[in-house]
C-alpha cells in the first residue's frame, strides 16, 4: 500500500469537495470558510482510503487477510504517533473527539465511582467535554469549572488553587474551536502533573496544525478536522492513570476499546496525519498559513462595525471570530450561505430564540456582541484570492444588513 | 424541508423597499419579545389603498425576507385587506416557513394589523 506523506496543492479543492449551493448562489464557486467544523478530504487521503477498500480482512483474524488489514492499521498508527510525538502503542483509535473526551472523562469517573472525587474543566470547553463533565457530576462527583479571562484563557494559578487531593482529572482544551485562543497548555499540564492529577487535552482543533508534545496525560484528536475522514479519531494515552473502558467485547486497541476497527477511517486518519506532519515541517507552509490568517483577520476587521473576538496573540491563525455591532451572527451566516460562502455562528436560533455562545459569554462579552459573532476558519487549502473574495462578500452583506435597520446607521 | 424558500432567499439577499418613507400616511412597528426580531413599516396611501411601502427590520434572515416580501405584497391593499391577513396566508405567500420560523409570519401579521389600525385612525386624533 502506498501512503502519501506529502500534502497536496490547493488546486480546486472547493470545486471538487464542496459543490456550490443549488439555490441562491450569486457568484463563483463556493467559498468554504468553516474548516473548524470540518475539512475536506485531501486527495492523498482519499487515494489511501480507496486503495484500502481492497483490503477487507478483519484485523483481528490470524490468517493472511487479517494480517493485511492489521498491517494497514499499524501503518496508520505509526503516522499518528509521529504526528503526536508519542509511541504507537499509546495511540487508541476511536470514532472521534466526542468519544475521546467521553472515554477519558466518563471512563475516569466510572473507575473512581466508589471513591468519588473531583473533576476540573474550563468554561470554554467544547460541549463534548462539558456534557461529559456534567454527566460525572450527576454520578456524584464534584466539578469545578474554571473561569477564563477576556482572551478566553485559564490562569494556571487558578487551577493551582482549585486542585484537591481527590481531584481525579483536569480536562482543558489546547485551542478553542470558536475563537482559536490557545490555552497555556504546558503551564496548566505542569500544574496538574505536579499535583499528581491526570491531565486531558482536547486537541481536536490543533491536531494537524500545531505540534502537540504533552509529556504525560491524555490527548484527544479527530480526523476530519485536519483533512481526514469523519467518524474516526484517536486518544493518546501517555499516563498510567486508570480508565474504565466504555466499549466491551474484544481486546482491540490494547484492550482499551473493543470493536472491529474502522479500517478505512483509520487508514484515512493515518494518511491525514502523515500529510499534516509534512506541513508542520515545511517552513513555507507555516509562513503561508500565518499569512492567510493575517490577511483574513485584517480584511474582516476593516469592515464597518466589525469587532474581532479572537485574541491578537496566542491564537490559531486559521480562526477569526468577529462580531458585527448590532447585527445577528446567525443572520449573517444565512445570507452568506445564500451567496455561496460557508461560515458558522457560535449562536443558534432554536425555536426562534437565539442563544449566544457560551465561550464568548465566558470571556465577558455582552450578549448582544456574542449574538453578533461569526466564525471564519481557513485551512491549508485556503487560497489568498478566496480570502479576498470572502472579505468582499462579507463587507457587502454587512452593509446590506445595516441598511435594513435604522438603529445601526447607514454605513 | 429546506430552511428557506427560494422566495425568502431572494428577498433576504436582495431586499426590496428598504428604508423609511418621509412623512408616511401610516406606519407600524412590532417586536417579538422572545427572539428580538423587529419590523417597522411605513406606507403611502392613494384612493384608500397602499401605493408605496418601505420596511426596516432587524432579526433572522427569514424575518428580513418576510418583511421585504410583505412590502411588495401589500401594495394595492386597503385597511380591511390588511386586517384580514393571517399567519397561514403569510406563510403561503413567502413560500413556506421552516419549523422555528413561524414567528416571522406572526410578526408580519402583527405589523400589518397595526398598520390597518393606524390607517383607520383619523389623522390628528393621535
Amino acid at each position: 500500500m502506498h501512503l502519501q506523506t506529502t500534502y497536496e496543492h490547493r488546486k480546486g479543492v472547493n470545486d471538487v469537495t464542496c459543490p456550490p449551493p443549488q439555490r441562491g448562489r450569486e457568484r463563483g464557486p463556493a467559498l468554504y470558510f468553516d474548516n473548524n467544523a470540518t475539512t475536506p478530504l485531501l486527495p492523498s487521503v482519499r487515494a489511501a482510503m480507496s486503495e484500502a477498500m481492497e483490503t477487507f480482512g478483519n484485523p483481528s483474524s490470524v490468517h493472511f487477510c487479517g494480517e493485511a488489514a492489521a498491517a494497514l492499521i499499524d501503518h496508520a498508527r505509526a503516522f499518528v504517533a509521529v504526528l503526536l510525538a508519542c509511541d504507537p502503542e499509546q495511540v487508541v483509535f476511536n470514532s472521534g473527539g466526542s468519544e475521546g473526551a467521553s472515554s477519558v472523562i466518563v471512563g475516569t469517573g466510572l473507575y473512581h465511582l466508589r471513591d468519588g472525587g473531583h473533576f476540573i474543566t474550563s468554561a470554554v470547553e467544547h460541549p463534548a467535554v462539558l456534557r461529559a463533565c456534567e454527566f460525572v457530576r450527576e454520578l456524584g462527583f464534584e466539578l469545578s469549572v474554571l473561569p477564563v479571562d477576556g482572551a478566553g484563557r485559564v490562569d494556571p494559578g487558578t487551577l493551582q488553587t482549585v486542585l484537591r487531593p481527590d481531584t481525579r482529572l483536569v480536562s482543558i482544551m489546547h485551542a478553542n474551536n470558536e475563537t482559536g485562543a490557545f490555552q497555556p497548555l504546558y503551564a496548566l499540564s505542569r500544574v496538574a502533573r505536579e499535583a499528581g492529577v491526570p491531565f486531558h487535552c482536547d486537541a481536536v482543533q490543533t491536531a494537524g496544525k500545531e505540534r502537540i508534545g504533552l509529556a504525560e496525560g491524555f490527548v484527544t484528536i479527530s480526523g476530519h478536522k485536519f483533512h481526514g475522514p469523519k467518524g474516526v479519531g484517536a486518544l493518546v494515552v501517555r499516563t498510567d492513570a486508570p480508565l474504565q473502558k466504555l466499549i466491551f467485547g474484544g481486546e482491540q486497541e490494547h484492550d482499551r476499546r473493543a470493536g472491529t476497527e474502522n479500517l478505512l477511517g483509520i487508514v484515512g486518519l493515518g494518511a491525514a496525519a502523515g500529510a499534516a506532519r509534512a506541513r508542520l515541517e515545511d517552513p513555507n507552509e507555516q509562513f503561508r498559513r500565518k499569512s492567510i490568517g493575517d490577511r483574513l483577520r485584517a480584511g474582516l476587521s476593516s469592515i464597518h462595525g466589525a469587532v474581532v473576538n479572537s485574541p491578537t496573540e496566542g491564537c490559531l491563525p486559521e480562526t477569526v471570530n468577529v462580531s458585527f455591532e448590532g447585527l445577528r451572527g446567525d443572520t449573517i451566516v444565512d445570507v452568506l450561505s445564500a451567496r455561496g460562502v460557508a461560515v458558522s455562528s457560535g449562536s443558534a436560533c432554536h425555536s426562534a430564540h437565539p442563544d449566544p455562545s457560551h465561550v464568548l459569554l465566558a470571556m465577558g462579552l455582552p450578549a448582544d456582541r456574542a449574538l453578533g459573532a461569526v466564525r471564519f476558519s481557513s485551512s491549508c487549502l485556503t487560497r489568498r484570492d478566496e480570502v479576498d473574495e470572502v472579505v468582499e462578500i462579507t463587507e457587502q452583506t454587512v452593509r446590506q444588513l445595516y441598511a435594513t435597520w435604522r438603529s445601526v446607521g447607514t454605513a | 424541508m429546506a430552511r428557506f424558500s427560494d422566495e425568502i432567499i431572494e428577498h433576504f439577499t436582495h431586499p426590496k423597499n428598504v428604508g423609511e418613507l418621509p412623512e408616511p400616511d401610516a406606519d407600524a412597528s412590532v417586536a417579538d419579545p422572545v427572539c428580538g426580531d423587529q419590523v417597522h413599516l411605513t406606507v403611502r396611501v392613494g384612493d384608500g389603498r397602499i401605493c408605496e411601502a418601505r420596511f426596516l427590520a432587524h432579526g433572522c434572515a427569514a424575518a428580513l425576507g418576510t418583511a421585504s416580501i410583505v412590502t411588495a405584497w401589500i401594495v394595492g391593499m386597503g385597511p380591511e385587506d390588511l386586517a384580514r391577513v393571517d399567519e397561514a396566508t403569510v406563510t403561503q405567500r413567502v413560500g413556506g416557513l421552516a419549523p422555528g420560523q413561524s414567528h416571522c409570519a406572526r410578526l408580519a401579521v402583527e405589523v400589518l394589523h397595526a398598520l390597518a389600525d393606524d390607517l383607520r385612525t383619523p389623522q390628528g386624533s393621535e
